[in-house]
């Protein structure tokens, strides 16, 4: 398949519907998901502030997910030269940092009712996330700060693989650390410790959070895939 | 209902968050396409 989508004429003939219908399947998930997370009982913990979570989780996934195909595309750009690849690669970052940022603030605005606190510097999830923010923003302003664009596709992709580290750090930090951040409550041996009535409208908005990244996603990836068709353009009329 | 200003305020950065995507992701697809095009017509 990713051999496949590397010739950038297939992806664009895989794209033009793909997109779409990822958009559409995500309009029709967020819209049944919010419709339920809006309407589920207060939990007997969290109250209310418990429908904070239908929109944090899937963005704090879309963000891990977005970052592990920001490392794969580098990956198969850095390794096998694949032109798609690295469009993909810096279609995916913007993408990225704006569901982390999504899942920073939201995160926050739980976390004030919940925890009496908007951030905690000593919370190894919290701060594991915004490096995750991070990373985003400093792959963005490498790839803007390099002028030849082979050579900040390098870097950037070097710096991606990098810090596909942070990926599991995120992942098991309420495991090996002591956090204010509760620990694993859903993917988890034993099965998930939440109430399945909330279970429902979190998986439907986090399907719909990984459609929409899907046809953003491929949007963009077409969008640099024609801006640098009209670069090698531009460059043959000048010559 | 209990804390609705941080309730709402969570779903309005969300939506603000996914708004942006959407609107940066189409307006640079569609500046993408247009100049294409164009070159395309001058190339030819």
């Amino acid at each position: 398949m990713i051999t496949v989508l590397a010739n950038p004429h297939r992806f664009m003939a895989f794209s033009r519907w793909a997109a779409p219908l990822f958009g559409l399947a995500a309009l029709a998930l967020l819209g049944w998901g919010l419709t339920l997370g809006l309407a589920v009982p207060p939990d007997y913990q969290q109250g209310d502030t418990v429908r904070i979570m239908f929109v944090h989780v899937p963005a704090a996934w879309t963000a891990m997910l977005a970052y592990g195909c920001l490392g794969a595309a580098s990956f198969f750009s850095l390794v096998f030269r694949h032109a798609v690849a690295d469009a993909a690669a810096r279609a995916a970052a913007p993408l990225g940092a704006g569901f982390t940022a999504a899942a920073l603030v939201t995160g926050s605005l739980w976390g004030r009712p919940m925890w009496g606190t908007w951030w905690a510097w000593g919370d190894s999830r919290l701060v594991s996330v915004l490096v995750l923010f991070l990373l985003f923003l400093g792959y963005i302003a490498l790839r803007a700060s390099i002028e030849d664009e082979a050579k900040a596709a390098r870097a950037a992709e070097i710096l991606a693989l990098v810090g596909l580290i942070n990926l599991p750090v995120i992942k098991f930090s309420v495991e090996w650390w002591n956090t204010l951040h509760q620990g694993e409550s859903i993917f988890r041996r034993g099965g998930p410790t939440i109430a399945a009535v909330y279970l429902q409208p979190l998986f439907l908005m986090g399907a719909g959070y990984f459609c929409a990244f899907a046809a953003l996603w491929l949007t963009r990836t077409r969008a640099e895939v024609r801006r640098r068709r009209a670069a090698g353009l531009a460059l043959r009329a000048s010559s | 209902m209990k804390y609705a200003a941080f309730i709402w305020a969570a779903y309005g950065s969300s939506a603000l968050a996914l708004s942006w995507m959407i609107i940066d992701t189409l307006v640079r697809g569609w500046a993408a396409r247009r100049a294409l095009e164009r070159l395309e017509r001058e190339v030819a």
